[in-house]
C-alpha cells in the first residue's frame, strides 16, 4: 500500500514538473522587435527527373478537364523546387500567429495548395469544388487518422489539427490524388514557390536550426544566425 | 548374586523391606508420565507451533495497523475533531444535568401525574359504563322498562367520552415533555457515537488483538466427498488438516508472508470456484491430508502414493474435472504440453486420453514415390533435421542399411498419382512464380527465403495486442512463438519432382485427401510459374546406385518390418499398415506409475525418481537401452523447457475415476469456441487473418494496409456480427473474391459440413449472435423510406457505387480502388451490423478506406435525421436488386 501511495507521489511530481516544462518550450507569440528576416532558395542537386503524368481513371468528365502532372518532385527553373517546406526548429518566442483558417480546395480532382501549412489547433476549411464524391484520408505522424467522406452536397468540411505534424492527405476514391498538410505551432514556416523561393519575416535575433522537407527528398536541417533588421539569405540543396 | 540371593533368603517375606524399590520405581512412573505428558503436548504437536506463529505473525499485523490506525488518530485534526467532540459531549453532559433538563424532567413528572389521575378516572369510568350497559341488557332480557338504565349508560358514555378526550390531549402533552426530555440524552448519545465512529477501528482491531491471543490451538480439519471413487463406485473421504497450520490459506492479506502462512494464490477465482468446503485441499494438492507432522502430510514419506504435487506439477489436478478443456488460464504449463503432445503426435503411438479425435501428425506416404526424389528421403528418413532444422518428425537413429530398407518399402508401396489432363510441359517465368508466391498468399503459413517482409505499415494499427486480462477463463491461447506452421520451402527442389508440386499446388487434397494445406484456385500457367520458381529452391543430389538398392525384394520386406517395429504409421498414413496397432505402451495412467514400473535400465546416473526418469525418457529415451532390452521411442530433440513442459501433461495423466458431479464439461458457448478455436489452428487462419487480436502476419509481406486479409475478430470487429450466418458457412465451403483489389486470395480449404458449421458458430459466438436463426427484416419497410435510401446512395448524395461494385455494375478506374459488392449486402451482411458501420466505420475496423459519412448528413433528407437515414440506407441495402 506504501509502495502505491509512493508510487503515486513520484507520478503526481513527475507530472507537474513535465507539465511546466512541457508549458515553457512551447511557443510564445507576441510582439517582434527589430525582427530580421531569412530567405533564399532550395535547389534540387543533380539532374531533376521529369514529371510523370498522372493518369485519370475515373470521373473524367470532371477530373479529366485537365492534364495531371505529378506533384511530388516539382523542379522550376534554376533547379529551384517548389513546395519544399522551410521551418525553424524549436522556436520558443516570436510573432503572433494571425492566421487562423487555411483552405484546402480539392478542384479538378487535385488538391490546391498541395502542401498547406495551417497553425496547430486552428481549422481548415476543405473545399469540394468539383461537386463529387471525395474523400479526406489522412495519414499523420502525431496527429490521429481521418477519413471523413465529402459527398457533393458538402461544400466544405472542417477539420482540426491539434498537434504539429506532416501529414499526408489522400482521397481513397481518386488514387492519383495526394496533398500535404504541414501543421505548425509557429508563423516561421513557408512552402517555396515555383522558383523554389522562400522568405521568413519579422524572426527574433538569434540562432535557428533551420529545417527543409520535401516530401520525396525527405529532411535537412541546417543552421542559420538571423540579425536585427538584417536579411539573412539561404541557399540549401537537396539531393535523392 | 550372592548377596541379592542372601538378600531374599535372610528375612522372611512379610518381613522384607521394599520401601527403596517402591520409592524408585514410583519416581521413574511419575517422571515417565510427566515426560508422557510434555511429549503429548509439545513434541508430538508440531502444528501448535506454528498455529502460535501464525498467531504471532498476525498479532504483528494487527499491531501494525493498530499503529496506523493511532497514529490517524493522533493526528492534530483529528485530534482536534475529538478534542471539540469532547467539548460537545461535556456541554451535552452538562445540559443533560443542568436545571433545564431538570426542568424538563420536573415537567414530565408533573405531566406524566396529571394524565395518570385523568387514564385513572377515565378506566374507572369504563367499568361503570360496562355496568350500566350490563343493566340495559338485563333490563332487555327480563323484558322490563330499559329506558331508565339506557339513558343512564349514555350519560356515562358521553362523559367516558369527554375524559377520554382528556387524556388523549394529556397524553400529548406528556409525549411533548418527553420529547424535551429525551432531547437532552439525544445530544449526549449521537456525540458519543460518532466519538466512537472515530474510534471505531481502532476498537475492532484491539478486539482482534485480543480474540487472537485467547485462540486456543485446534486441529482444522475438513472432510469431504473427494473428487474420485474407489473400485466400488463409493465416493472416497477425504480428510484434511492441511488447514491446521495453512492458516491463512482462505484469506486475503498474507499474499508476502512466509509459508505456511501464504494465502492461496489467485484464491478468488481457485478457491471461489473450488470452496475448500467442497473440494478440500489433497484432492488438488495431494500429500497425505490427516497426517500433522510436516514431512509426512506432504506425503515425502516412503511409499506413500501420492506425495505433494510441487511447483507447476500442480496443474496436472485441474484435468481431473476439466478433462475437455484444451486452455486453462491458470495452469499454462499443462496447457501447453497438451498443446505439444497434438503438435508431436505422441498418440500415434501411445493411447492417450483426450486425443483420440486428433488426426495424424505427419503427411500421408501413400503416394511418397512420385512426390520425392529418392535420394532426399532416404537423407531425409536418416536425419529429418538435416533437411528442416524445426521439424516435428523425430530422429531414429537408423543404421545406413535400415534406413535403405524403409525408403524401398515406402517406394514400393506407394501408388501412382492420379491422371492429370494439363501435363507441367509449357515453360514458365520464374519472376512470375516468384510474385505470384509473394502476393497469393504462400506467405501466411511458409517461409520463403528471399521474400522478406516489407517495413512495418506507417500508421497501420499495431499487430493485434491481446486485449484480454490473463486469469480470464475464456483467454484464447497464446500465439505460436515461431511462424512456422508449413515446412519451409528454402530446399524444396532437392525434395521433390515438379510433376508432383505442380499436380500438388493445383489441387493439393486431389493428392492427399487429409492435407491441411489449401487450394489457391491457381490457373494452370499460374501454377506452372509457382512450380518453376519453386523449382529453383536448392538441388537435387544424388548417390549413385540408390535407385537400384531401394529396388532389392529383400530391402522391401526388411523395411516393412522395420516400419511395423518401429511403428512409422503412428503418424503417417501408409499403405499396407491401415489397421496396425500402436506400438508403444498406453500411457492413460502413466502420471501415477510408481518406480518399481519403471524401467531404469543401466542409467545409474538417473535418479530414482518419476520425475527424473520422465525427464531423461523425453530428453534421450535410448539412456535405458541395455542389451538386452531395446529402445524403441525416436528422438524428438526436445529441449530442456520443452520436456519440463510435456513431463507436467505426463504427470497428468491418470485413470482415476472422477464422480460426474465434480467433471466440468463445457458449455454450448465454451463448446463453440472451442472447436472454432480448434479449426482456426488446424488451418491457420491465423496466418493471413487477425483472430482473437492474434495473427495477421502476412501483413508484413504487403506494402499496404489495404492490400491485405480483413481482420475478423479484434476490438469491436467481430466477422460473425458482421456477416449472417448462412452466407459466412457458404463462403467458408467455396469462397468467391469479394474484394478484387486483393492479391492474396481466400483459399478453398475443402472443409468438411462439421468443420464449417463449427467455424460458423465460433464466430456468431464470438459475435453474440445465435445461429442460426437471425434478423433479416422486421416488416415491411415504407416506401418512402426505400426511396431516401436510394436517393442517399445516388450520385448526388453519397455516391456509394463510385467505389463499391453492385453484382455486375463495376464502378469507374482500376479495381484496386474498388469496394466490396453491395449486391451481396442483403445475403452477405447483418442489417443491424451495416446501421453500426454506417456511423464509424473507423471505429469498427481502424484504417478502413471506407470513408465515414455521419455525423454531416444531408439535410434535405428525412429532416436530416441520421438514424433514420441509416435505417433507410440499411433498408434499401436489404433490398437492393429487387423491384
Amino acid at each position: 500500500m506504501r509502495r502505491i501511495r509512493e508510487i503515486v507521489a513520484v507520478t503526481v511530481v513527475a507530472g507537474c514538473v513535465l507539465g511546466t516544462a512541457a508549458q515553457t518550450l512551447a511557443y510564445e507569440g507576441g510582439e517582434v522587435k527589430d525582427g530580421g528576416t531569412i530567405s533564399g532558395t532550395i535547389k534540387f542537386a543533380g539532374t531533376p527527373p521529369a514529371r510523370k503524368e498522372l493518369q485519370v481513371t475515373k470521373d473524367k468528365e470532371i477530373c479529366g478537364k485537365k492534364q495531371h502532372m505529378n506533384w511530388d518532385l516539382v523542379v522550376g527553373p534554376n533547379k529551384g523546387i517548389e513546395n519544399a517546406v522551410v521551418s525553424l526548429l524549436d522556436v520558443k518566442k516570436g510573432e503572433k500567429w494571425a492566421m487562423t483558417k487555411t483552405t484546402l480546395d480539392q478542384n479538378g480532382c487535385e488538391y490546391t495548395p498541395h502542401v498547406a501549412v495551417m497553425p496547430a489547433g486552428g481549422e481548415l476549411d476543405i473545399l469540394n469544388s468539383d461537386g463529387i464524391l471525395h474523400n479526406i484520408h489522412t495519414y499523420g505522424q502525431v496527429n490521429s487518422s481521418i477519413n471523413r467522406a465529402q459527398p457533393k452536397f458538402k461544400k466544405v468540411l472542417t477539420e482540426k489539427f491539434a498537434k504539429p505534424d506532416i501529414i499526408k492527405v489522400t482521397c481513397d476514391a481518386h488514387s492519383w490524388m495526394l496533398g500535404w498538410l504541414v501543421v505548425s505551432d509557429h508563423p516561421y514556416v513557408a512552402v517555396t514557390n515555383d522558383k523554389g523561393e522562400f522568405t521568413l519575416r519579422n524572426v527574433p535575433p538569434g540562432n535557428y536550426k533551420l529545417e527543409v522537407w520535401q516530401e520525396t527528398l525527405g529532411k535537412k536541417v541546417q543552421n542559420v544566425v538571423v540579425k536585427a533588421k538584417q536579411e539573412t539569405k539561404v541557399t540549401v540543396e537537396l539531393a535523392k | 548374586m550372592q548377596s541379592w540371593r542372601g538378600w531374599r533368603t535372610s528375612k522372611l517375606a512379610e518381613q522384607r523391606s521394599l520401601r527403596v524399590l517402591f520409592f524408585v520405581s514410583s519416581m521413574l512412573f511419575m517422571l515417565a508420565a510427566v515426560w508422557a505428558m510434555w511429549n503429548e503436548g509439545k513434541t508430538r504437536r508440531p502444528w501448535k507451533a506454528y498455529q502460535q506463529g501464525f498467531n504471532r505473525l498476525e498479532s504483528e499485523q494487527v499491531a501494525r495497523e493498530l499503529a496506523t490506525e493511532r497514529l490517524r488518530l493522533d493526528t492534530p485534526e483529528v485530534r482536534a475533531t475529538v478534542a471539540k467532540l469532547q467539548e460537545d459531549l461535556k456541554a451535552a453532559h452538562a445540559r443533560l444535568a443542568g436545571p433545564e433538563s431538570a426542568k424538563a424532567r420536573q415537567l414530565l413528572r408533573q405531566r406524566e401525574a396529571e394524565y395518570a389521575e385523568i387514564n385513572m378516572k377515565a378506566q374507572f369510568m369504563k367499568s361503570e359504563l360496562d355496568e350500566a350497559q350490563y343493566w340495559v341488557e338485563q333490563a332487555i332480557y327480563s323484558e322490563t322498562d330499559s329506558a331508565k338504565a339506557k339513558t343512564k349508560a349514555a350519560a356515562i358514555e358521553k362523559q367516558l367520552r369527554a375524559l377520554t378526550a382528556q387524556a388523549d390531549g394529556l397524553n400529548a402533552r406528556v409525549e411533548e415533555a418527553r420529547g424535551v426530555v429525551t432531547r437532552f440524552q439525544a445530544d449526549v448519545d449521537t456525540i458519543q457515537g460518532r466519538i466512537d465512529e472515530l474510534h471505531a477501528p481502532v476498537t475492532a482491531l484491539e478486539r482482534r488483538l485480543e480474540s487472537i491471543k485467547a485462540r486456543s490451538p485446534e486441529v482444522k480439519q475438513i472432510v469431504v466427498e473427494g473428487l474420485a471413487t474407489n473400485e466400488f463406485k463409493e465416493p472416497i473421504l477425504t480428510v484434511d488438516r492441511c488447514a491446521t497450520c495453512h492458516l491463512a490459506i482462505d484469506r486475503p492479506g498474507f499474499e508476502q508472508a512466509r509459508q505456511p502462512f501464504r494465502t492461496h494464490p489467485y484464491r478468488e477465482v481457485l478457491l471461489g470456484k473450488h470452496q475448500t468446503a467442497r473440494f478440500g485441499c489433497t484432492s488438488c494438492h495431494q500429500g497425505q491430508g490427516p497426517t500433522l507432522e510436516v514431512k509426512a502430510a506432504h506425503g515425502d514419506v516412503r511409499h506413500w502414493y501420492h506425495p505433494l504435487l510441487r511447483g507447476d506439477f500442480v496443474q496436472t489436478s485441474c484435468r481431473k474435472c476439466h478433462a475437455e478443456k484444451k486452455e486453462l488460464a491458470l495452469a499454462p504449463v499443462y496447457s501447453r504440453g497438451r498443446r505439444m503432445v497434438e503438435e508431436r503426435g505422441c498418440f500415434g503411438c501411445h493411447t492417450m486420453a483426450g486425443f483420440e479425435k486428433v488426426p495424424k501428425v505427419g503427411p500421408d506416404l501413400t503416394r511418397i514415390a512420385s512426390k520425392v526424389d529418392p535420394n532426399w528421403l532416404v537423407r531425409w528418413i536418416q536425419k529429418p533435421k538435416g533437411y528442416l532444422p524445426k521439424t516435428k518428425m523425430p530422429h531414429f537413429d537408423l543404421s545406413d542399411e535400415d534406413t535403405l530398407s524403409i525408403a524401398a518399402y515406402l517406394l514400393r508401396a506407394s501408388q501412382p498419382m492420379p491422371e492429370h489432363q494439363v501435363a507441367l510441359k509449357a515453360p514458365a517465368s520464374v519472376e512470375r512464380g516468384r510474385e505470384i508466391v509473394s502476393r497469393v498468399g504462400c506467405l501466411g503459413c511458409h517461409r520463403i527465403p528471399g521474400i522478406e517482409a516489407k517495413a512495418p505499415l506507417a500508421g497501420a494499427p499495431p499487430a493485434g495486442l491481446p486485449e484480454h486480462a490473463p486469469a480470464s477463463l475464456l483467454a484464447p491461447p497464446p500465439p505460436p512463438e515461431n511462424q512456422d506452421f508449413a515446412p519451409d520451402l528454402s530446399k524444396i527442389a532437392s525434395k521433390v519432382n515438379a510433376d508432383w508440386l505442380f499436380a500438388w499446388v493445383k489441387n493439393p487434397k486431389q493428392l492427399r485427401p487429409t492435407t491441411r494445406m489449401p487450394d489457391l484456385r491457381l490457373s494452370d500457367e499460374e501454377a506452372r510459374a509457382v512450380t518453376a520458381f519453386l523449382m529453383t529452391l536448392g538441388q537435387k543430389q544424388t548417390v549413385a546406385g540408390l535407385e537400384r538398392e531401394v529396388r532389392k525384394p529383400e530391402r522391401i520386406a526388411a523395411g516393412e518390418h522395420l516400419i511395423r517395429k518401429r511403428g512409422c504409421f503412428g503418424c503417417h498414413d501408409i499403405k499396407g499398415f491401415e489397421t496396425a496397432e500402436k506400438i508403444a505402451p498406453d500411457l492413460s495412467n502413466f502420471g501415477h506409475k510408481r518406480l518399481l514400473e519403471l524401467f531404469f535400465g543401466e542409467a545409474v546416473q538417473v535418479k530414482q525418481t518419476w520425475q527424473d526418469y520422465t525427464f531423461w525418457k523425453l530428453k534421450n529415451p535410448q539412456i535405458y537401452a541395455t542389451t538386452r532390452v531395446e529402445q524403441l521411442m525416436p528422438n524428438f530433440g526436445f529441449s530442456d523447457e520443452e520436456a519440463e513442459t510435456l513431463r507436467v501433461l505426463l504427470k497428468s495423466l491418470s485413470a482415476e475415476r472422477i464422480q460426474p458431479q465434480f467433471q466440468r464439461g463445457l458449455s454450448d458457448e465454451e463448446l463453440a469456441i472451442h472447436n472454432g478455436r480448434t479449426i482456426v489452428a488446424r488451418y491457420n487462419c491465423n496466418g493471413c487473418h487477425v483472430i482473437e487480436a492474434q495473427g495477421g502476419a502476412i501483413a508484413a509481406f504487403y506494402a499496404n494496409e489495404t492490400r491485405i486479409p480483413p481482420p475478423l475478430e479484434v476490438g469491436m470487429m467481430h466477422e460473425g456480427e458482421k456477416v449472417q450466418a448462412t452466407w459466412l458457412y457458404q463462403f467458408l465451403g467455396r469462397p468467391i473474391p469479394l474484394r478484387p483489389w486483393l492479391d492474396v486470395r481466400m483459399p478453398t480449404f475443402g472443409l468438411s459440413i462439421e468443420e464449417a458449421t463449427a467455424l460458423t458458430n465460433y464466430f456468431a459466438v464470438m459475435g453474440k449472435q445465435r445461429v442460426p436463426y437471425e434478423y433479416v427484416s422486421v416488416g415491411e419497410p415504407s416506401h418512402e423510406l426505400l426511396k431516401a435510401g436510394r436517393l442517399l446512395m445516388s450520385k448526388d448524395y453519397f455516391d456509394c457505387f463510385t467505389c463499391h461494385q453492385q453484382g455486375e455494375r463495376k464502378p469507374e478506374g482500376p479495381p484496386e480502388s474498388w469496394a466490396p459488392d453491395l449486391g451481396l449486402a442483403k445475403r452477405r451482411l447483418r442489417p443491424i451490423w451495416i446501421g453500426k458501420w454506417l456511423k464509424d466505420p473507423q471505429k469498427v475496423q481502424p484504417g478502413t478506406k471506407m470513408p465515414s459519412y455521419y455525423p454531416g448528413g444531408p439535410e434535405d433528407i428525412l429532416e436530416g435525421k441520421e438514424d433514420r437515414q441509416i435505417q433507410a440506407i440499411t433498408e434499401y441495402l436489404m433490398r437492393l436488386g429487387e423491384d
